[in-house]
């Protein structure tokens, strides 16, 4: 029996994570009982558990991880795949935002308030964004403010005004800054306009200021004790939604969000390549996808009606934004999609290099879909047929259901249009061979009026 | 006390009659930040006056939206002088 503790959980003193033979547990601490008590026998826990706010967990008895200082262990439902803000559409960070601002209207209700707002804290459990920590809320003692006003402000408020008035690309800076964006910077980078919303200006511009003053000074002393009401707690969670509701983002004029009705697709070469990828899901019957260069979902799609469970990414967010929303339009449970530039996937960050894992330290996954993706690695990124191979056998355990497109196919040609053709050994017979040397290939068909070729191949 | 506390303090106090002084945050295994938990005080007389706001609108709504009703009913219900 050993046991692997998980990187991450080790700020709060109620708890942590491990693992054993595979099984991830939560370990709670005595000094966590009271407020683990509260929330089991207050009912809040069954209310956002049903409304699916808050991952399940079960009590099991079994060793701890350490003796000393334990109260329980808890078996928590696990997340299918672990994801990050830094790689969430911006309506997905908005749904995380009401999601854990939901969680704490409820827990003051049953008196209990959220001791931190990570957005690292909620995990997307069947399509919506769900809280994972049980170990996050605490008794509520009317009097303080909400200990992770500040919290919430840097993990969702701070990203999510950077992407509705900077630039929507501005959620990658979550990736640079563990503990939320701080708020001098994000001051410096809205557009003076966002002064003019009385909201923003209390919550970012003035919050900012005030952190600036005050930096990590302690508060005055001498002062009598002012409390801060329940109803002024109430107030600020719902002015905090109203915020975050007032904020909008629309994916028109990214790259690559008018795809499929823009370009060249004829409709027999799609839905030949729509039958193909369904017929080779058949024979293969994965239990994962991962949709890499996914668009908007479109080939994921079929993954998910079929029951699999599908991780849809694309560098594009607003491909990324449409498939998100076109997945709560759909109540399709089984896709995430997500943000990431395959060219520099998301890495390992935090402590130590442990925190937050790699894209590959999550993988890998059961099969890879690379539809239309080839030539954008090999020639928009230079990167040599071998590497790809090499890449895509790391990332997938069974097969790999890739597309390849010649230099003739007018979006190669395009990608050339502007420089020089220094890519001699892009060649379809270069293509089977390099990827030869990892996979077997099962199914080679030729697509219907093109020149690509879809592949089934198996790893070796 | 700082430029932008100075300002929301005298604000509160103008528009709400509200006196602001300070207390210590509670234990946190996070750091609540000092300015974070100085702009939570600074607007809580407000925040809490909006909600007492609302409460109110709410039930005045519902009580005139009730006499609404019962007047628009009354001619139809002359007979049935049950009450709510």
């Amino acid at each position: 029996m050993s046991d692997v503790p998980v990187a991450s959980s080790f700020r709060d003193p109620s708890g942590f994570l491990f693992i054993r033979d595979g099984v991830l547990y939560r370990q709670v601490n005595r000094r966590y009982q009271e407020h683990y008590e509260h929330l089991m026998g207050s009912g809040l826990y069954e209310t956002l558990a049903a409304a699916g706010h808050l991952v399940r967990h079960e009590e099991v008895d079994i060793a701890p991880a350490t003796a000393e200082d334990v109260y329980k262990v808890l078996r928590p439902e696990p997340v299918p795949f672990v994801s990050y803000p830094y790689e969430w559409a911006f309506s997905a960070l908005k749904d995380a935002a009401l999601a854990t601002l939901a969680v704490q209207r409820q827990a003051l209700d049953y008196g209990m308030s959220l001791k931190d707002a990570s957005a690292y804290n909620m995990q997307f459990l069947r399509g919506r964004p769900t809280l994972i920590d049980t170990l996050s809320f605490e008794v509520y003692r009317e009097g303080s403010p909400w200990v992770a006003y500040r919290q919430f402000c840097q993990h969702f408020l701070a990203p999510l005004a950077l992407m509705a008035y900077a630039d929507v690309r501005a959620s990658r800076l979550c990736q640079s800054f563990i503990d939320g964006i701080p708020l001098d910077l994000v001051a410096a980078f809205l557009p003076r306009r966002t002064c003019w919303n009385w909201r923003l200006l209390l919550h970012l511009h003035w919050h900012a200021r005030l952190q600036a003053e005050r930096g990590s000074k302690p508060l005055a002393g001498g002062h009598t004790q002012q409390r801060f009401s329940l109803e002024a707690f109430i107030g600020l969670i719902g002015n905090l939604e109203g915020t975050v509701r007032g904020l909008r983002w629309e994916p028109t004029g990214t790259t690559w969000a008018g795809y499929y009705s823009d370009h060249s697709y004829s409709s027999p070469a799609l839905s030949h390549k729509q039958q193909l990828v369904s017929h080779y899901l058949d024979t293969i019957s994965p239990a994962s996808v991962w949709d890499l260069g996914s668009n908007t979902g479109l080939f994921g799609r079929i993954a998910t009606a079929k029951g699999i469970q599908t991780i849809a990414f694309d560098i594009d967010p607003g491909c990324v934004e449409i498939a998100y929303r076109e997945g709560i339009r759909q109540n399709d449970t089984m896709m995430l999609p997500l943000v990431l530039d395959l060219s520099n996937p998301s890495p390992a960050i935090g402590w130590a290099h442990r925190e937050r894992m790699s894209l590959m330290e999550r993988g890998p996954a059961d099969t890879v879909l690379a539809l239309a993706l080839i030539h954008h690695l090999a020639i928009a990124n230079n990167v040599p047929l071998a590497a790809i191979a090499a890449f895509f056998s790391a990332i997938c355990r069974h097969a790999l259901i890739i597309e390849f497109v010649p230099k003739g196919d007018p979006q190669v040609q395009r990608l050339l249009a502007t420089r020089e053709d220094v890519f001699p050994a892009y060649s379809v017979d270069a293509f089977e061979r390099e990827f030869g040397a990892f996979f077997s290939i099962r199914n080679r068909d030729a697509l219907a009026e093109s020149q690509r070729v879809l592949y089934l191949m198996e790893r070796r | 006390m700082g430029g932008v506390a100075r300002q929301l303090a005298l604000g509160s106090v103008a528009v709400f009659g509200v006196l602001v002084v300070f207390s210590a945050p509670a234990y946190a295994y996070i750091d609540p930040g000092t300015g974070s938990y100085l702009l939570q005080l600074l607007v809580a007389g407000a925040l809490g006056a909006s909600v007492a706001l609302k409460i109110y609108w709410n039930q005045l709504r519902k009580g005139l939206g009730r006499l609404w009703d019962r007047s628009r009913r009354k001619p139809l219900e002359e007979g049935d002088a049950r009450d709510e």
